[in-house]
């Protein structure tokens, strides 16, 4: 399972584009609204250029570490 | 011009008049009309050469015998009808500009005794009392009497060691971020080390000053397990948390590396730009990657987003840390704002393992970033009026270039204390 994080485009509002994503099989694991970040899950490979409403893709990353 | 140069106004010009002149002050008189380009009037007259100018009747000369012209001029016999010595004239600007230079020493004069007062009455200047450490005294520390008082600090790392003796009855508000850890316990001591350097006081063993903003509100916010390791979400999750809560500064002693001409990440820009539009300044380590003298490695993620502010390592020979990361992907953004110290910093540290140290020297970009969070909540102390940006603009604008060291590395420099 994937997780993405996409940044919406301006003039996109993610209460109108929920249920298109929702119908794309992706499931949205959270709505960041001071951000206007969708965070989303997927079993599939996505990039920015599968949405229109996005101006950002990025898949989550686990390698932050403590830098000492 | 030997001395006193005297104009002689004669009632005639006869040659008798002439020679009257010249047997009663004897000079030897030369008429105007034998004046040219190569013989001038300056380079005749002297004590024993005198001009006649002819148009105007007067005669000129140097260091005459001024009893001699009184008596020639009450003599009606004598040519002589009137003589004044010369005299300096100036432009009306330039006496001006002398009035002008008297009052202002006058002035001077004023200050100096006033300044001079001062001096002799001014109170015992607030020596600190106690030793610090040597990254708090690069950075001014000694010179400074703010604490950060009731500036909200929030660090997002490994947790705090909430039962360490120098976090004793403080109020610490947190929130984990990692499923299954809580944010009050730190089994890997990185977030404790970090929120001492920004936020603690004094050793309770030698009573040596570690920390910067020691009245600040420290706020955590576990986003690494306890492993040291941390996703995308757990950060975006905290810095969402802190924006809510309104606190005003942001640590993160955390880094992803990145490539060269790796553009920065988007989702991270965004966020950090909304902090700065919320008030609140997230500060980031540049990332501990590289191996110097070798071509460093670039700014990590999130640090390279150009509204997160970059941190990067020096030591206390003012030497860019070994491990310290560079604006190596400058066209992309990715540049180091200033730096501070991040070589053999002293700070809390849990007890493990029986150990009873409470206190550890640790180096990384880690250690230098809660140095400018520390600072920033100073800065904020002093300057209550200014904003985020602003803040961040200040750091930048006090930080000082440290001799034969690049921007590349350092950024602006060294942040410093205002006083």
């Amino acid at each position: 399972m994937n997780t993405y994080f996409g940044v919406l485009k301006d003039g996109i509002y993610f209460n109108k584009i929920k249920k298109n994503l929702t119908d794309t099989g992706v499931k949205i694991l959270n709505y960041y609204p001071k951000f206007r970040i969708v965070k989303f899950q997927s079993e599939k490979e996505f990039t920015v250029a599968d949405f229109d409403v996005f101006l950002s893709l990025e898949q989550e990353k686990e390698d932050f570490f403590a830098e000492m | 011009m030997a001395g006193n140069r005297y104009i002689v106004l004669l009632k005639d010009q006869h040659k008798s008049s002439i020679k009257n002149v010249e047997k009663e002050f004897s000079v030897s008189v030369t008429s105007s009309e034998m004046l040219s380009r190569d013989k001038k009037s300056f380079n005749i007259i002297d004590a024993q050469n005198a001009v006649l100018y002819k148009n105007l009747g007067i005669v000129v000369a140097d260091d005459m015998d001024e009893e001699q012209l009184t008596i020639s001029v009450a003599d009606t016999a004598s040519p002589v009808i009137y003589f004044e010595k010369e005299r300096d004239f100036f432009p009306a600007d330039e006496n001006l500009l002398i009035q002008e230079l008297k009052t202002g020493i006058d002035q001077l004069k004023s200050k100096v005794l006033e300044l001079e007062t001062f001096i002799q009455n001014k109170p015992i200047p607030q020596h600190p009392v106690v030793e610090m450490a040597w990254g708090l005294k690069a950075i001014g520390m000694d010179a400074t009497r703010y604490t950060g008082k009731g500036v909200d600090i929030c660090i997002l790392d490994t947790g705090l060691d909430t039962t360490h003796p120098d976090y004793s009855g403080k109020t610490i508000e947190g929130k984990s971020f990692i499923q299954g850890e809580d944010w009050d316990k730190d089994q890997n001591g990185h977030g404790t080390h970090c929120a001492g350097v920004a936020c603690g006081n004094v050793r309770n063993d030698t009573g040596n000053r570690y920390g910067i903003a020691a009245e600040s509100n420290l706020k955590i916010g576990k986003v690494l397990s306890d492993s040291g390791k941390g996703t995308t979400s757990s950060i975006i999750d905290a810095i969402d948390w802190a924006i809510t809560k309104k606190f005003r500064i942001i640590s993160m002693s955390l880094a992803s590396p990145v490539g060269i001409n790796e553009p920065p990440s988007l989702l991270f820009e965004t966020v950090g730009k909304k902090a700065l539009e919320n008030n609140v300044l997230i500060i980031a380590a540049a990332g501990n990657d590289s191996n110097r003298p070798s071509l460093p490695r670039p700014v990590s993620a999130p640090a390279n987003s150009v509204s997160i502010m970059a941190v990067a390592a020096i030591d206390s020979q003012m030497h860019i840390a070994r491990f310290s990361n560079a604006g190596i992907n400058a066209a992309t953004g990715g540049n180091i704002n200033v730096c501070a110290p991040g070589v053999d910093i002293v700070s809390t540290y849990p007890r493990k393992n029986g150990i009873s140290n409470e206190y550890k020297v640790l180096s990384g970009t880690s250690m230098a970033t809660p140095h400018v969070a520390g600072l920033a909540a100073l800065y904020m102390e002093q300057f209550p009026g200014l904003n985020a940006a602003e803040i961040w603009t200040l750091l930048e604008n006090h930080a000082k270039p440290i001799e034969n060291l690049k921007y590349r590395d350092i950024g602006k420099g060294l942040i410093q204390t205002i006083h």
